[in-house]
């Protein structure tokens, strides 16, 4: 189990140095000299040697990677190239915006998914089983950035119930649930139909045990029999599912922000991008990425410590 | 994940029977249906819309839907509803060849993955959870204007990233499927990989990953019309869905009627493809449900 | 002594009333947590560069203008006019030698002493220095030294007679003094760095794409302020500011006039709405020095083939008007009744002339709601003459930031400057020196040169106003501008602030006031 644990974190490890190595070859192969746009309107030759030797632009691309890695292992991602602030600094203003959503809509899609799926695995084939049923589909097919605008178009500018944008950090923890809580629903809605799913599909599963039977002959009441040991077990499954989760979530998560004008990483991206602003690009997409690797590399092994025969098919 | 004998090369017979049963499914019913008016209304866009898509009215513009305009016009006047229409085509197109593209470069690299020489099975791998590393969206902003914005980009983003996931699920069935016996024996009798690759294992592997396929497809219209919102995907004076919403969404203080014109086709699409996908999931392949 | 020179000046602008229609509506509101000591405002951009050298964008200006010190500078208010800054007094009655006195014990932030002479001296010396490729240098050609005859009086030198010197570079966002002992220290030139300024505000908290914060000056003495903070947001979309605006989230922004009818009808709650018409003067630009457009026949296709009263009607919701060049309606210079008329047929007989039927080119915009609108209706329209236009909406800070490769690849951008009451600030600009710089549409001619000295020699309004009349004349003629508009845009503040703008709606932070 140690070595499954150990081997999974080490691979996830190697994917990520991967992934920010094909990624850093590819932002620099493309069109637009990053000195250049560093420098501006002072753009001379000259200058524009000094950045790029002092940026390391001008070492062969193994070189430029590997240094980039080092550099990043060692806390630094290199400087914003509009602000002149390190790129830390500003992914430590975002981050913690995003993983507040990403919470939240975990959070969200559990309190609501979960009993729904309970509901619907109890009253098996009943009319309310079927809806559930049709709506866990319709949710979860419905594209986040629509649901985003209509959020916004609803609650924000028709009812004024919610604040239309920003994430009020400066109002204080009422301030930014106020904040959090449109954006939340719209990343968490999709995953709601998703873990109504899991949950009722291991419900049945779990009711028909032998255990169940023979708590029901005992005459346990089916209450603490579907509270107490039931939904107990059936709810271990959408645990091990978070690492796709996170995934769509973070995808949802950019059309989120940018409608609700709300600091975090894919707001980030997106305006860097715009900007050739490739450190903080880079950083952007590293971070996410470390979340995304995170996440699947906890899921897998969560995966492995409820089900072991999991470790066999290495899948 | 086994193998299954429901590949959909049989005989004209059993194809009228899974139909019907395929329509027998309410779910089924409404996707087929919702499918099948997408594809016609996209194929036919060019007669079935009332004025030229890109054609510019200020006089008229930001007006609700009314008997000339259906859905009403947008910020320059021109008609939502044309719009729309040429916009089911680019999202049908991209949804269609990105899906067939992933799938194709999914299976070649999966079966070589799983059945090709030894020593490329591990990159492979590696490869494909590299990709998988990257959000989806969060990778499109990060690539897409590097090789500037456009349809091409947009599919090209689509393919690369859903490529491992089809490869790793066709990776896994082939080495399940090259331990049976039969395979054993063919390979005994001298039969090249490649030929039992071809005959043999794809047959069983393929219907499963066509199911799965068509429940990609909603999520590639859906990537398609997000794109395009973000500004990486379809430009003016081309339509998409994603446009349309965007416009919505810059507007949404002076109308909502553009909000309703994006997202209502794009909506219909999406559910559409999501029931059609599911109901032949449940009809043809039940044992994948659990694998989603 | 120095109101009776400076009323020559500010005469040309008394004619310019600026008519502000007024929408005002009161709504019981609620602000959202916002501090009333604090002031929420929408700007276009993240700042790029403080350097009153290196400015580019409509944030730095407003940066530059707000937290360095002038001689003098345009007051807030509902006219032009300009009042003493950091002067005490000024003698314009040489226009070849400009005496000035500073007020004494104005202090520099971040402890880098009082405000002096050499200050000035080095702030406007330093554009001359071609080691610093000021942005500006343009603006200076003609300063010759500034000359220190005490620790707050100097007398420029240029080096021939100019009255604009004074109008349009002194007083204007090229006229700002810089802490010499503050920029030496960082090595002659600096960027987004915070620097020592004066006034009651200075640099505070600053996070990119999310927020910057102005905080109260500790060290100024001078008249206090309503705000102990300002807090500029950075909304690139004018919708997206109103739609913030509208939710509680700002306390003032700017807005595309095309939406003031749809504002006026259904206001946001404590809201005043007010359409201000700028000088800023909005122009499409077409290259010469590209490839693709070096044929003038190719370029005035271009000028025939748009529809700009649709544009405008699209853009404005008919607020705006159809310009006939740089100077706007009402100020010395501007030319009646000459503006384009469209002429799909003449366009595509120029184009069949010059060999280039099935032309591409590529339109450089800033990405908000109404230059897309106008980028969208000119694709249209030259879709009509046979031309292909690329869109590229560019963020604002992209946009303005000019470096070699952007600049010889610069073909068709749609763009507005901010206007200066004196035509001469815009039109010194297309020179040969400022190619690759402000001159994107590569216009050179030894002509317009020769009239650029006139004007600035010309002591008599009516006798520049002709040069310049001319000039305009010729830009236009060599295809490679299209006058569109000058601006009207839409200032939207709450009830219970009252705002402090030059007459076109920029922000002057410290005569921002709370309504009681």
């Amino acid at each position: 189990m140690l070595a499954y644990c150990l081997k999974r974190i080490g691979l996830g490890v190697l994917v990520l140095m991967l992934a920010i190595s094909s990624l850093y070859i590819l932002i620099q192969a493309a069109p637009g000299d990053p000195a250049s746009a560093m420098l501006g309107p002072r753009a001379t030759p000259a200058l524009k040697a000094a950045i790029s030797e002092k940026l390391g632009l001008d070492q062969p691309m193994p070189v430029q990677v590997f240094n980039y890695l080092i550099s990043v292992l060692q806390g630094d991602l290199g400087t914003d190239l509009k602000s002149k602030q390190p790129v830390l600094n500003t992914l430590k203003i975002h981050l913690p915006r995003t993983l507040e959503l990403l919470g939240a809509s975990v959070l969200i899609a559990a309190l609501i998914g979960i009993p729904l799926g309970c509901i619907a695995a109890v009253r098996r084939n009943s009319l309310f089983d079927r809806a559930i049923g049709l709506l866990s589909v319709s949710v979860i097919a419905v594209p986040a950035v629509i649901i985003a605008i209509f959020g916004m178009l609803v609650f924000a500018v028709g009812l004024g119930w919610v604040p239309a944008i920003g994430a009020g950090e400066e109002e204080g923890i009422l301030g930014l649930l106020h904040h959090l809580i449109l954006p939340a629903i719209a990343v968490g809605i999709g995953w709601v139909g998703y873990i109504a799913r899991l949950v009722r599909a291991s419900m049945i599963e779990v009711l028909s045990t032998n255990y169940v039977r023979n708590a029901r002959a005992f005459g346990l009441p089916e209450r603490q029999i579907i509270y107490r040991y039931a939904l107990r077990i059936a709810v271990a499954p959408t645990i091990t599912v978070i690492g796709i989760g996170v995934g769509v979530m973070m995808g949802s998560a950019v059309f989120v922000e940018i409608v609700f004008a709300r600091p975090g990483i894919g707001k980030l991206m997106y305006e860097a991008v715009l900007l050739r602003n490739y450190p903080v690009s880079l950083g952007a997409v590293l971070a996410a990425s470390f979340i995304l690797i995170v996440a699947t590399t906890i899921s897998d092994i969560l995966n492995a410590i409820i089900d072991p025969r999991f470790l066999e098919s290495g899948e | 994940m086994s193998v299954s004998d429901t590949n959909l090369q049989t005989t004209r017979g059993a194809f009228l029977d899974g139909f019907l049963r395929l329509m027998s499914d309410p779910m089924g019913a409404v996707g087929v249906v919702l499918v099948i008016l997408l594809v016609l209304s996209a194929v036919f866009a060019g007669v079935l819309s009332p004025y030229d898509p890109a054609a510019i009215d200020v006089p008229s513009k930001l007006q609700a839907p009314s008997w000339s305009h259906w859905l009403g016009t947008d910020q320059l006047g021109r008609d939502v509803l044309s719009r729309a229409l040429y916009g089911g085509q680019i999202a049908l197109s991209v949804a269609l060849i990105s899906t067939a593209m992933a799938v194709g470069l999914g299976v070649i690299l999966g079966m070589i993955a799983g059945f090709g020489p030894k020593w490329l099975d591990n990159p492979i791998v590696l490869a494909f959870d590299t990709v998988r590393a990257y959000p989806v969206i969060i990778l499109a902003l990060a690539v897409g204007p590097i090789f500037g914005a456009g349809l091409n980009t947009v599919i090209g983003i689509l393919v690369v990233t859903s490529v491992p996931y089809y490869g790793r699920i066709v990776r896994t069935s082939v080495i399940s499927a090259s331990k049976a016996d039969y395979v054993e024996a063919l390979m005994a009798m001298g039969m090249s990989r490649a030929r039992i690759l071809a005959r043999h294992i794809l047959p069983n592997i393929i219907g499963p990953i066509l199911i799965l396929a068509s429940m990609d497809i909603p999520v590639f219209i859906a990537a398609e019309a997000g794109l395009s919102f973000l500004g990486v995907g379809v430009k003016p004076p081309q339509s998409s869905w994603g446009l349309i919403l965007d416009d919505g969404y810059k507007f949404i203080r002076q109308t909502y009627w553009l909000v309703i014109a994006g997202s209502v086709p794009l909506i219909t699409a999406t559910l559409g493809f999501t029931f059609l996908g599911e109901a032949l999931r449940d009809t043809f392949d039940p044992k994948l449900r659990r694998g989603v | 002594m120095f109101h009776s020179k400076i009323s020559k000046f500010s005469n040309f602008s008394q004619g310019v009333t600026r008519s502000i229609a007024v929408a005002s509506c009161v709504w019981a509101m609620s602000l959202t947590g916002a501090a009333a000591e604090t002031l929420r405002m929408a700007v276009p951009s993240d700042p790029g560069y403080l350097d009153p050298a290196y400015w580019g964008s409509t944030v730095d200006q407003f940066l530059i203008d707000n937290l360095y010190p002038r001689l003098a500078k345009y007051a807030p208010g509902d006219e032009w006019k300009i009042e003493l800054d950091a002067a005490k007094s000024v003698d314009l009655s040489d226009p070849q030698h400009i005496k000035f006195e500073l007020k004494p014990g104005i202090m520099w932030s971040g402890g880098y002493g009082e405000l002096t002479a050499e200050d000035v001296k080095y702030s406007y010396e330093r554009h001359l220095d071609p080691e610093m490729e000021s942005g500006v240098v343009t603006e200076y050609a003609f300063l010759e030294e500034v000359e220190v005859t005490g620790k707050y009086t100097g007398t420029i030198h240029l080096s021939e007679p100019s009255t604009t010197f004074w109008s349009s570079t002194l007083v204007y966002t090229g006229g700002a003094i810089i802490s010499k002992a503050a920029a030496e220290e960082a090595g002659g030139w600096f960027e987004a760095t915070p620097m020592a300024t004066t006034g009651p505000y200075m640099l505070g908290d600053f996070e990119p794409g999310n927020k910057l914060v102005l905080e109260l000056n500790p060290d100024w003495t001078g008249d206090p302020v309503d705000f102990d903070k300002i807090v500029l947001l950075p909304i690139g979309d004018e919708n997206a500011a109103e739609l913030a605006f509208a939710a509680g989230e700002i306390d003032y922004t700017r807005t595309s006039s095309g939406n003031y009818d749809t504002l006026v009808a259904n206001p946001p709650a404590g809201s005043v709405i007010e359409l201000r018409q700028t000088l800023d003067p909005l122009f499409l630009g077409i290259s010469q020095t590209h490839e693709s457009l070096s044929d003038v026949r190719v370029r005035k296709a271009i000028q025939l083939a748009l529809d700009l009263p649709t544009i405008i009607q699209a853009t404005t919701g008919g607020h705006g008007k159809q310009a006939t060049g740089f100077v706007a309606e009402g100020l010395v210079g501007h030319r009646d009744g000459e503006a384009l008329i469209r002429d799909v047929d003449a366009a595509r007989a120029l184009l069949a002339e010059a060999g280039a039927e099935g032309l591409t080119v590529r339109l450089d915009y800033t990405n908000t709601t109404a230059r897309d609108t106008a980028a969208q209706i000119m694709q249209a329209n030259l879709a009509e003459a046979g031309i292909t236009l690329e869109l590229n909406g560019q963020d604002e800070g992209t946009f303005w930031s000019v470096d070699e490769i952007r600049a010889a690849d610069l073909q068709l951008h749609l763009k507005a400057w901010t206007g200066n009451p004196d035509g001469y600030y815009t039109m010194q600009y297309f020179v040969e020196d400022q190619i690759g710089y402000w001159n994107w549409e590569g216009y050179a001619s030894d002509e317009y040169v020769a009239l650029l000295q006139e004007a600035r020699a010309a002591t008599d309004d009516a006798a520049r106003g002709e040069i310049y009349k001319t000039m305009q004349g010729m830009l236009e003629d060599s295809g490679s501008f299209v006058f569109v508009m000058q601006e009207p845009l839409v200032s939207l503040h709450r009830d219970t602030i009252i705002p402090g703008t030059l007459p076109d709606g920029r922000p002057v932070f410290h005569a921002f006031r709370k309504a009681n």
